[in-house]
């Protein structure tokens, strides 16, 4: 098991930090170099005579060829963006694929902007997606399920494939290129990064298939009063001045996962997932658990029976343990188990056994204090 | 400090006046972050609750702040009665009954 919670300041507290399916907490090296960033090397990129200029450039372009490194892609189809949700925004206004196949646990983010887009949607099971065009969770926010990527591939050989991987990146080894996938997209802040930044890799042939998002400066090669002619990607993509002290503390996170490697990452929260499962099911009187009972990512879902989802965790919150409740921004998902709300708690690599025992020892409590039969 | 005092675990495990009026005002109000939903009947005269009954799903604060409010409302106006005093995460499910009288009036 790694042994990490050292590294990250948050955690001295007396907290035991179980939602990092929502946000991850960061570690010294991510918080040092977004510091330092702006103490020693703050200027704007791009055509930059000056060294101090040439020196934010070089971090930049670092921190993409990192990213690159970290999902097997080269640095041209990384492209920048706040997050998940904006790629997603931007794929499905922009490209508009006339129809798309989903599955039915998208997360809200993965589902509104192809609402939106005008596209005909198709729902499917995540093991039977099929279509022209599919955008799916490579890990279920709600559940942990793991979408079966390769599988979807070799059943879909021409398909376009749109992942949303804002967990999936964070706690699996990824190669896009393997994978074969088109799209896809996560965020810097669930991968110990800083909020503000996220990455849409785009496959290379299709980068120039691909129209302009946001409009504006540093996006093009010649400009007249009339029109403009765009750069070459990433550039293209990438209006304005990006986050960049958000970008190096991405760069830096990168280096600390790539540090452990994302195969240990994923050993690590499989250890703790399997081992939250068994200890879930000891209380299996007073728990209803939700998702896989196996092979799943660092999530588990559950109510305590007899008490709304809130008020289990609020009662937790009282002991300082921090999980999230409610529909997980994935409200269709969760209607189809007949009940308005779910508690979920979630791992990363500076979780450990004894946070989870912590958990598994005020379950009861919970119960005690506000189980009542008819709710 | 805890929201889960004495009084509205009371209230919460023993709901007072749960139930339905008939031929009366009546809305419902939902809280979508959490599926909570709330019911409210009552009757007016004067501008003042002659009568008042609730029924809903929901978390322990919202029901007990339905429960608390229908023991103090007879007699009053219908929004004379300020809702139970929660932590700021949980002021959405002590408000769901007063946002319930709100969509009837």
């Amino acid at each position: 098991m790694l042994d990490v919670k050292k590294d990250f300041p948050i955690l001295r507290k007396s907290i035991v930090y179980l939602d990092s399916a929502a946000t991850s907490q960061k570690p010294y090296s991510v918080i040092n170099a977004i510091s330092n960033y702006y103490r020693h090397s703050n200027a704007n990129i791009h055509r930059g005579i000056y060294k101090l200029a040439q020196r934010s450039s070089d971090l930049i372009d670092l921190s993409r060829a990192k990213v690159a490194e970290l999902i097997g892609a080269d640095p041209e189809e990384i492209i920048f963006v706040s997050g998940t949700t904006e790629a997603v925004n931007f794929i499905a206004s922009r490209f508009r694929p006339p129809e798309v196949t989903l599955s039915v646990l998208e997360h809200h983010s993965n589902l509104i902007p192809w609402q939106q887009s005008g596209a005909k949607l198709k729902f499917m099971d995540m093991d039977d997606l099929t279509g022209n065009f599919i955008a799916v969770t490579g890990v279920s926010n709600l559940l942990g399920t793991i979408a079966p990527l390769s599988k979807i591939r070799k059943h879909s050989p021409k398909a376009l494939i749109f992942v949303d991987g804002a967990q999936l990146v964070p706690h699996f080894p990824v190669d896009v290129h393997k994978l074969g996938i088109d799209f896809l997209a996560f965020s810097g802040h669930k991968m110990l990064g800083p909020t503000g930044i996220g990455v849409l890799y785009v496959r290379k042939s299709l980068l120039n298939k691909l129209p302009p998002w946001l409009y504006g400066g540093d996006m093009i090669d010649e400009v007249t009063l009339t029109s403009a002619t765009w750069a070459e990607p990433p550039q293209k993509f990438e209006a304005g001045t990006l986050p960049l002290a958000e970008i190096v503390g991405l760069g830096a996170a990168v280096d600390y996962l790539q540090n452990i490697g994302m195969a240990a990452v994923r050993r690590h929260e499989q250890d703790l997932t399997d081992y939250a499962l068994a200890e879930f099911k000891k209380l299996k009187n007073i728990v209803t658990l939700y998702g896989p009972a196996s092979h799943r990512a660092g999530i588990i879902t559950f109510n305590v029976n007899g008490v709304h989802a809130h008020d289990t965790a609020q009662i937790l919150d009282e002991f300082g343990i921090c999980v999230r409740s409610g529909a997980h921004c994935a409200a269709p998902a969760v209607a189809r188990f007949g009940v308005p709300a779910m508690v979920r708690a979630s791992f990363y690599i500076y979780n450990s056994k004894s946070d989870i025992d912590y958990l598994i020892s005020k379950i009861p409590v919970v119960y005690d204090r506000l189980h009542r039969a008819d709710s | 400090m805890t929201d889960y005092t004495e009084l509205i675990l009371d209230h919460y495990r023993h709901p007072r006046n749960h139930g339905k009026l008939t031929g009366c005002l009546s809305a419902t109000a939902a809280n979508s972050s959490c599926g909570d939903s709330m019911t409210v009947y009552f009757r007016l005269k004067s501008g003042k609750v002659t009568d008042f009954k609730w029924q809903g799903t929901g978390c322990a604060v919202s029901q007990a702040a339905a429960s608390i409010l229908s023991e103090k409302i007879i007699g009053k106006k219908p929004f004379s009665i300020k809702p139970i005093s929660v932590t700021p995460a949980r002021a959405s499910c002590a408000s769901l009954v007063i946002k319930a009288i709100l969509n009837a009036s």
